[in-house]
């Protein structure tokens, strides 16, 4: 399972900050070994083609932008993979 | 002895009118904040940011351009930390940079939350004002930082940026009312994050209601005579708040002898500009390009606030 690759893309503002704490908090739970990667970098970002922060994607596609995904949204993402 | 009982008469005789007045605000504005979160958010959810990006990239209508953006700009919610990558997302589709600007102006300026407060506070026809003076100050912005050809004044990073195609994770099909759900709690969700600073805003308005006297205010206005709109345009750029805190003290300002249109300026001051955006801007934007933004907005707003001064009260 640690070939899953969790981001949250922001650029550091109080919604991105508490994004990512939800994150890791419901992927350590889910599995322990995954790493949840905070992408700060505004090339980054915008490569990814999205317009609105925070986003949170899952090995490279993004599963919600612009909004604070629910606890079980962030796990039914990990689950489908 | 007198003077005490005689101010706590005052403090109690004024309480009434204070109370009464933040009750009835706090709950039409309420009413009107949920039913227009619901109306924006249901709008955005068929026509999220990206279609309209991709619709303004594929048309040219030249100066409707412009006005298109500005209008995409108020519907959209804005959050400066957002205001990056929206910059890059259209300038790498080819929309032009004064385009883009006219977004960027106007969305901070007008959305559903100011909205909501300003008709629940002003009423509909300084709204509608309010909202046209937005679009205006987007378009006129836009098309004059287009005219300046300043995009050798944006960092050279940006125009090297190819996106892939976003790959948004599959979308479960939805049902209607899963949908609707997602709307309504994203409805709420905007309503919550604003519902304290509304109601810190109301309860500071309805003090400034109950205790500050009449004409208060104008004493001081009267001094900076015609200087009034850019002073509080100036005095208002530095300080960041959003809408739903200062669109009530600006009401118990007005009522207290501030002009409209001074008063207008100095809040789309507070939340059209602000130093922390342009410490964001400043890294996609070099000083003579971000300078010169600052500068076509506050023309814009001191303008506007003139404009809204000569208006029959």
């Amino acid at each position: 399972m640690t070939d899953i690759k969790v981001q949250v893309l922001g650029l550091g503002c109080a919604k991105c900050k508490s994004l990512y704490e939800l994150v890791k908090g419901v992927a350590s739970k889910f599995d322990p070994s995954i790493e949840v990667e905070y992408v700060t970098d505004i090339t980054r970002i915008a490569e990814l083609g999205v317009m609105s922060t925070p986003v949170f994607a899952v090995n490279g596609q993004v599963v919600t932008a612009g909004r604070i995904p629910k606890e079980n949204e962030i796990h039914d993402a990990l689950n489908s993979l | 002895m007198m003077l005490l009982i005689h101010s706590d008469m005052n403090f109690i005789h004024n309480l009434g009118p204070a109370a009464e007045f933040f009750i009835y605000d706090s709950i039409k504005i309420f009413i009107l904040l949920i039913i227009l979160t619901h109306l924006m958010s249901l709008l955005r959810f068929y026509l999220p940011i990206e279609k309209v990006r991709d619709f303004l990239a594929k048309h040219n209508f030249y100066v409707l351009d412009y006005l298109l953006a500005t209008i995409f700009g108020a519907i959209t919610p804005f959050c400066s930390c957002s205001s990056i990558p929206l910059f890059i997302g259209f300038l790498e589709v080819g929309i032009p940079l004064g385009v883009t600007f006219a977004f960027l102006i106007t969305s901070p300026l007008v959305n559903e939350v100011a909205i909501a407060l300003l008709i629940g506070i002003f009423g509909w026809k300084v709204t509608a004002l309010y909202i046209l003076a937005g679009i205006l100050i987007g378009v006129l912005g836009g098309v004059i930082l287009g005219r300046l050809k300043m995009e050798k004044y944006v960092e050279e990073f940006v125009w090297k940026i190819k996106s892939d195609k976003i790959k948004k994770a599959e979308k479960q099909k939805m049902s209607f009312k899963k949908e609707m759900l997602l709307v309504s709690s994203e409805a709420f969700a905007i309503t919550r994050k604003v519902a304290l600073y509304v109601l810190l805003g109301v309860a500071l308005g309805a003090l400034i209601h109950g205790y500050v006297p009449e004409e208060f205010f104008e004493k001081y206005f009267d001094g900076a005579g015609i200087f009034g709109v850019p002073i509080a345009v100036i005095l208002g750029v530095p300080v960041y708040a959003n809408a739903s805190g200062v669109i009530p003290i600006i009401q118990s300002l007005v009522e207290k002898g501030i002009p409209l249109g001074t008063a207008l300026a100095f809040m789309m001051a507070i939340v059209g500009l602000s130093l922390p955006e342009a410490l964001i801007l400043k890294k996609v934007l070099k000083w003579p390009l971000l300078g010169t933004f600052f500068g076509v907005v506050v023309l814009g707003m001191i303008t506007i606030g003139y404009l809204f001064n000569l208006l029959p009260k």
